[in-house]
C-alpha cells in the first residue's frame, strides 16, 4: 500500500486437470493512486495484461491460466484474486512434453545477502527442443521477450506509465532448530529483505519441476 | 563509443558452447537466435551495427569454440 511494500504474486495455471503455480515477489518503487481497488488488484490486472502474454503465447491451447491472486506481504487487507481464462497461443497440433517438464529462468540479482532465483514455466511442446536442449528459434525470441519482462517492472499508468512494480527474489525467513528449519516470507517491513532481478537468463536445457509430477 | 553485451546473452551463448561440447552437435540455430536478437537490442539502443556485429561475433567465437563462429552465423 506503500512505496516500499513486498508483493507476492501467484501465477495458477491449470493444464490437464493439474494445477501449475509460479510464484512471483514485487517491491513497490513508486506511490500511486489504485483507481476502483486496492494496489493488489492494480498489480494483479497489469501483471495480467503486461506480462501473462508473455507466457501464454507459447503455451498449449489446452494450458488455462485460471488465477492471479496478488497480496502485500505486509498488509492483510491489500490482497486480491483475479479469475481468469487465458488459454494459451501454441497450436495443439505438436505433441507437448510432461507436465512437469519446464523452460527454467536463472534470476541474478543486485544483492548478494539474498540468494539469487528461478522461474520454471510448463508447456514446452516437443518441436522447441532437440534431445532437451532447446533449439527452435521462434521459441528463444519468445524466452528473450519473457526474460525481458521478468528484468523490469509492472507499470501503472494509462497515458504515462511509471514503473511502479519491480521484480525481486525476496530473502525468507528463517526459523526452528538444524535440520528442520522451516521458512517463511517477510510480514513486516523491518523484515523485509530483496533483491532487485538484474539478469532473468533462460536456460539451454529443459529441467523439470519437482512439485509437477505425479505422487507429489 | 562503449557498449557492452548482455549478461543475459553471454551466459546463454556459454551454455550452448558447453553444450555443443558435450553433444557433439552444432547448435547453430539457437545461437544465431540469440545473437541476432542481441545485435537487435544493441542497435535499438543507437549503437552502429558496424561496431556491434564484430563485437557479437567474438563473443560468439570464445564461447562457441567447437564450431568457430563468424559473420556467416550473423547474416545481416
Amino acid at each position: 500500500m506503500a512505496v516500499g511494500d513486498l508483493y507476492e504474486l501467484t501465477l495458477t495455471q491449470d493444464w490437464r486437470s493439474r494445477e501449475i503455480a509460479n510464484v512471483f515477489t514485487l517491491h513497490q518503487e513508486l506511490a500511486f493512486i489504485p483507481v476502483g481497488g486496492n494496489p493488489a488488484s492494480v498489480l494483479a490486472t497489469n501483471f495480467a495484461i503486461q506480462v501473462l502474454p508473455a507466457i501464454s503465447a507459447w503455451q498449449p491451447a489446452d494450458l488455462v491460466t485460471i488465477r492471479i491472486r496478488a497480496r502485500n506481504l505486509f498488509s492483510l487487507s491489500d490482497d486480491f484474486t483475479l479469475e481468469l481464462a487465458t488459454v494459451g497461443g501454441a497450436s495443439l497440433a505438436t505433441q507437448s512434453l510432461p507436465i512437469f517438464s519446464a523452460v527454467n529462468f536463472s534470476f541474478t540479482g543486485d544483492n548478494p545477502a539474498v540468494k539469487n532465483g528461478s522461474k520454471r514455466f510448463a508447456g514446452l511442446s516437443e518441436d522447441i527442443q532437440d534431445d532437451g536442449v532447446i533449439t527452435n528459434a521462434t521459441f528463444i525470441s519468445q524466452m528473450n521477450v519473457l526474460a525481458d519482462k521478468m528484468e523490469g517492472y509492472v507499470e501503472v499508468g494509462i497515458l504515462l506509465p511509471d514503473k511502479v512494480f519491480k521484480f525481486v527474489v525476496v530473502k525468507r525467513i528463517r526459523s526452528g532448530i538444524a535440520p528442520n528449519y522451516t521458512y517463511r516470507m517477510p510480514a513486516t517491513s523491518a523484515e523485509g529483505v530483496f533483491s532487485a532481478i538484474v539478469v532473468a537468463a533462460f536456460r539451454a536445457l529443459i529441467t523439470s519441476q519437482v512439485s509437477r509430477k505425479l505422487g507429489s | 563509443m562503449t557498449f557492452f553485451l548482455s549478461a543475459r546473452f553471454l551466459k546463454t551463448v556459454r551454455e550452448y558452447g558447453i553444450l555443443e561440447d558435450a553433444y557433439n552437435r552444432d547448435f547453430a540455430e539457437p545461437v544465431l537466435a540469440l545473437a541476432s536478437a542481441e545485435v537487435t537490442r544493441l542497435t535499438d539502443l543507437g549503437y552502429d551495427k558496424d561496431d556491434v556485429v564484430p563485437v557479437v561475433n567474438q563473443a560468439l567465437a570464445a564461447f562457441v569454440k567447437r564450431y568457430p563462429v563468424s559473420i556467416p552465423y550473423i547474416p545481416f
